[in-house]
């Protein structure tokens, strides 16, 4: 504990010293992460294979690629998004500089989660460093070899005071979470957020807490069924469905529900093969209290189709469950896992109404070919984020801002939006000491005519 | 609980959609314009019975300040509702991707004592104009105007979507207890964690508008009436009760010599040879405030002003010398016409003074040189920044308005208030076509297919070469 102490002291020494502050030392740093992704990826892989069996091409789809992605436009823009923003000025400041100062907070903190383990530490480490700040980074203990690598890789290629990396577990977490940070970016869910914006309260530290919920997936009876049903299949079942956002559930006429099922039986096998254990593209459940408490989730359920398991392996088979009762327990907690229900509504107006009884879900996702469908479903819900059509895609793109609202989060990260979320915006006035006539108009003694002017 | 009915109203309305259309907000927010309008005697009359309020700081700052943001908004709205359209890779080229505003639903106001109207009516205008339901919280100290404000406010704006609760500690800890949106709050440091903590059960995202001490260097090339001036203005409006005053002044010896006769000259250019004859000076709020404020006169030696009255809680323009870093005056925002003046060597030792302390609301430098002013920014951080001013840089709509660390988190001011009270929700639309193109990212995985996900996913350097 006290060595944990002693590291934060070390970042906010090496913060104060300024050298965190040059655009040059920001990017030598951002090159050199790149640098780390590209020579040690085998090593990467090697880890994510370990703690959740990705599987090469998935696990450099899924956590490389992004974070190539994001340092490439961090690199890139970062003169830009630095530079002071000069604003509309009125009368009384027309001849003075007045400007939005980027500038770094200080020593912040990033939580990773154990679901997509690298990429959720890499991320907002990124936006962290491009805006000029000491970071302390805490990788989850679940996913324990990706925390081991990472607490190897990144002091042999970034400055080692600046960007310590922390490990442990709950004990570790809730003492670091005691001392003082200017600002903390958390993934994971909503019971552990609230204790750490409970925590950040103390120090009047600001948060961004990306959390989760249920992600609805709403299929119109018009819509291309087989193509909304093998977009949902990749996105649910990717990383055996441990990602925040994955369609959670299904929201159809029961008219069609059985097409949804056959749809997506078809594209299982297109993808995975008949033998899913033996696909080296599935992935399988983080661990055991994880597979108990997913497996747990079937109980009283209709399994159209999988719910095969093997607890050694930590194994689930993509698994469809029909007419689901929208107060059984599968509906009550995110799943996390290889489980997609499958609850009938009749109307788009009954499957809005559902949404909007339950907490507001990180994503949302519709499938129609009625574009007025979709638009009324956008401003009828409200998500952190949503597509049409398709899943995840709207995290892909680096402009727009990702993070939840309500029960799934606060804040937003992703590209430019990173760099501002651990950046204050110091509203700057440069006035000239002359030029004291115009001013006489606001001293007192005050009168009507002042005031009428 | 005590509010729970009130709330569950308010959400009723809330999900109703009645808040959402643009010609509802804008209707809400010109009543507002009346409300300032009709009721502009009531305020006056009001803070004046509060905190001895001038007529003139009134019209300034709980009346123009306030229209200035009501017509920036009612100006702009239909812009800043606008999905705002993005740029996307290859992969997503042809679709549809933006960010849709979003208001959140049933948010919270509390506001303090000191600027009663403006500092619940600006984050209101943003709150409106984003769409939400709101309750407001406005101070209990200024108690006139806390009931003109629970009387009047009501019957301009909708009472299913907006209303005014009144009370003091109790009823804001009852109040914190349900569930809310939103929390903007502006008030001290120590309230604002209470905020934070009670926000956070329900997972609330929150603004806290706090303070701190906000640092005034004098170089000493500077024009020295000019500074005096400046300084004085922004010390005494509202007699030191702004959480954006100049706390306290650094300065050298030399420049403390130079300065003196300059600033006994301002206060009484400005408020004439008694400023408790003056009708431009203010009164402290209440009794408990004037004890506190009164106490930290011990501090150092008075070297201008000193007098008090408790019966008309009036304390005198007031400048405080041989001021220590240990003196009880300099362990806590003044909130008083007091200012103390600190003597160190050099701007190195004045920078390296404000840098020990928490990271105020505001630093203020005052020099004819440039670079000094640019070296005092530079090295320091603060919500905000004035070079050879005081306050002026919150008048500007275009600019954040806001705290770091111990002065606070988030801003507010023009569109900034629309953005906090807002949700960036981001979108993609995509359509059912071109199912070939998304083949390459299904399993089974293979390197040639992601190779192809590569190069549609990726934002090239501008200097790679397209072809490798």
């Amino acid at each position: 504990m006290e060595r944990m102490q002693h590291v934060i002291a070390r970042a906010r020494a090496a913060f104060n010293s300024g050298r965190s502050r040059s655009l040059e030392f920001r990017i030598q740093q951002l090159k050199a992460l790149e640098r780390m992704v590209k020579e040690k990826e085998k090593e990467i892989l090697a880890a994510l294979h370990a703690d959740l069996h990705k599987s090469g091409p998935n696990a450099y789809n899924h956590e490389i690629l992004g974070v190539l992605i994001e340092l490439a436009l961090a690199m890139e823009k970062l003169p830009s998004w630095a530079a002071p923003q000069h604003v509309k000025k009125d009368l009384i400041t027309m001849r003075d500089e007045v400007f939005i100062n980027f500038e770094p907070l200080g020593v912040v903190l990033i939580i990773g989660a154990w679901n997509y383990p690298f990429l959720l530490i890499m991320h907002p480490l990124v936006g962290a460093i491009a805006a000029g700040n000491a970071v302390v980074v805490k990788p989850s203990e679940v996913s324990e070899n990706t925390a081991k690598l990472m607490a190897d890789l990144l002091p042999q290629y970034l400055d080692r005071e600046l960007y310590p990396v922390v490990t442990g577990g709950v004990p570790e977490t809730t003492e670091l979470l005691t001392q003082r940070f200017d600002h903390i970016l958390y993934t994971g869910n909503s019971a552990v957020g609230k204790i750490v914006m409970a925590a950040a309260a103390k120090h009047l530290t600001p948060v961004t807490l990306e959390l989760g919920g249920k992600s609805p997936c709403y299929i119109d009876k018009d819509c291309d069924l087989a193509v909304a049903c093998r977009r949902i299949t990749w996105g649910k079942y990717m990383n055996c469905g441990q990602t925040c956002i994955a369609p959670d559930y299904i929201l159809c006429d029961p008219s069609i529900q059985s097409q949804v099922v056959e749809n997506i039986k078809a594209t299982l096998q297109e993808f995975y093969g008949e033998d899913v254990k033996s696909s080296a593209d599935y992935e399988r459940i983080i661990n055991k209290r994880h597979f108990k408490r997913v497996m747990g989730l079937l109980e009283g359920q209709k399994i159209a189709h999988g719910g095969e398991n093997d607890e050694a392996s930590c194994f689930i088979a993509p698994t469809i469950l029909t007419d689901v009762s929208p107060d059984s327990k599968v509906m009550e907690e995110e799943i996390f896992g290889p489980v997609l229900p499958i609850v009938t509504v009749k109307s788009v107006e009954e499957a809005i109404e559902f949404i909007n009884r339950r907490e507001k879900p990180l994503a949302l996702y519709v499938f129609s070919n009625n574009k007025k469908l979709i638009r009324r479903v956008l401003s009828e819900t409200s998500s952190g984020g949503m597509t049409a059509n398709d899943v995840f895609m709207h995290s892909l793109v680096p402009n727009l801002p990702f993070g939840g609202v309500g029960n799934s989060g606060m804040g937003a990260y992703h590209g430019r939006y990173s760099f501002e979320t651990f950046s204050h915006r110091r509203a700057c006035v440069i006035k000239d000491l002359k030029m004291e006539v115009v001013n006489k108009l606001r001293y007192p003694p005050g009168s009507q005519e002042k005031v009428d002017l | 609980n005590l509010y729970a009915g009130l709330v569950s109203h308010l959400r009723a309305s809330w999900l109703s959609r009645k808040t959402r259309p643009m010609e509802y907000r804008v209707a809400q927010l010109e009543a507002l314009g009346h409300f300032l309008d009709e009721k502009k005697q009531a305020i006056l009359e009001a803070t004046a019975a509060d905190m001895g309020k001038p007529p003139f700081e009134t019209e300034l700052s709980e009346t123009l300040l306030c229209k200035n943001e009501l017509h920036e908004t009612l100006n702009n709205l239909s812009h800043w509702m606008k999905d705002k359209q993005v740029d996307r890779p290859l992969a997503t080229r042809l679709d549809s991707a933006f960010i849709r505003k979003e208001p959140y639903g049933v948010v919270l106001i509390i506001a303090p004592w000191n600027y009663p109207i403006h500092l619940f009516l600006v984050p209101l205008i943003g709150a409106i104009a984003a769409g939400n339901c709101v309750i407001i919280k406005p101070s209990e100290i200024s108690k006139n105007t806390e009931r003109l404000v629970a009387e009047a406010l009501p019957c301009y704006l909708d009472k299913d979507c907006f209303a005014v609760v009144t009370g003091g500690v109790q009823e804001s800890t009852r109040l914190l207890e349900n569930k809310f949106d939103y929390i903007f709050y502006t008030g001290s440091p120590s309230v604002g964690r209470i905020v934070m903590t009670a926000a956070a059960k329900h997972l609330t995202p929150v603004t806290l508008e706090l303070g701190g001490k906000n640092p005034c260097y004098v170089s000493d090339t500077c024009d020295v009436p000019n500074v005096a001036r400046r300084v004085v203005w922004g010390r005494f409006f509202n007699a030191g009760q702004t959480c954006i005053a100049p706390d306290y002044l650094l300065c050298s010896l030399e420049m403390q010599e130079k300065l003196m006769p300059a600033l006994r000259e301002a206060i009484v250019e400005f408020f004439g040879p008694n400023p408790q004859e003056s009708p431009d000076f203010g009164r402290i709020v209440g009794d408990k405030q004037f004890q506190r404020v009164r106490k930290l006169l011990c501090s150092g030696r008075v070297a201008i002003g000193g007098q008090t009255d408790e019966a008309e809680r009036y304390i005198a323009p007031t400048i405080l010398v041989d001021v220590q870093p240990w003196d009880p005056i300099m362990q806590e925002e003044i909130f008083g016409p007091i200012l103390p003046i600190v003597v160190v060597a050099n701007m190195d030792e004045a920078i390296d003074f404000i840098n020990a302390g928490p990271r105020p609301l505001a630093i203020y430098a005052f020099s004819s040189s440039d670079k000094v002013v640019n070296q005092v920014l530079e090295r320091t951080s603060s919500g905000g920044f004035c070079g050879n001013d005081t306050l002026m840089h919150v008048t500007l709509t275009s600019l954040p308005f806001g705290g770091i660390g111990n002065s606070g988190l988030g801003m507010y001011h023009g569109k900034f208030t629309f953005d906090t009270f807002s949700h960036c929700r981001g979108c993609l639309k995509r359509g059912m076509g071109r199912e070939a193109l998304n083949a390459p990212r299904y399993p089974p995985y293979s390197q040639k297919k992601f190779g192809i996900v590569r190069a549609t996913s990726k934002v090239a350097r501008k200097d790679d070469c397209i072809l490798l």
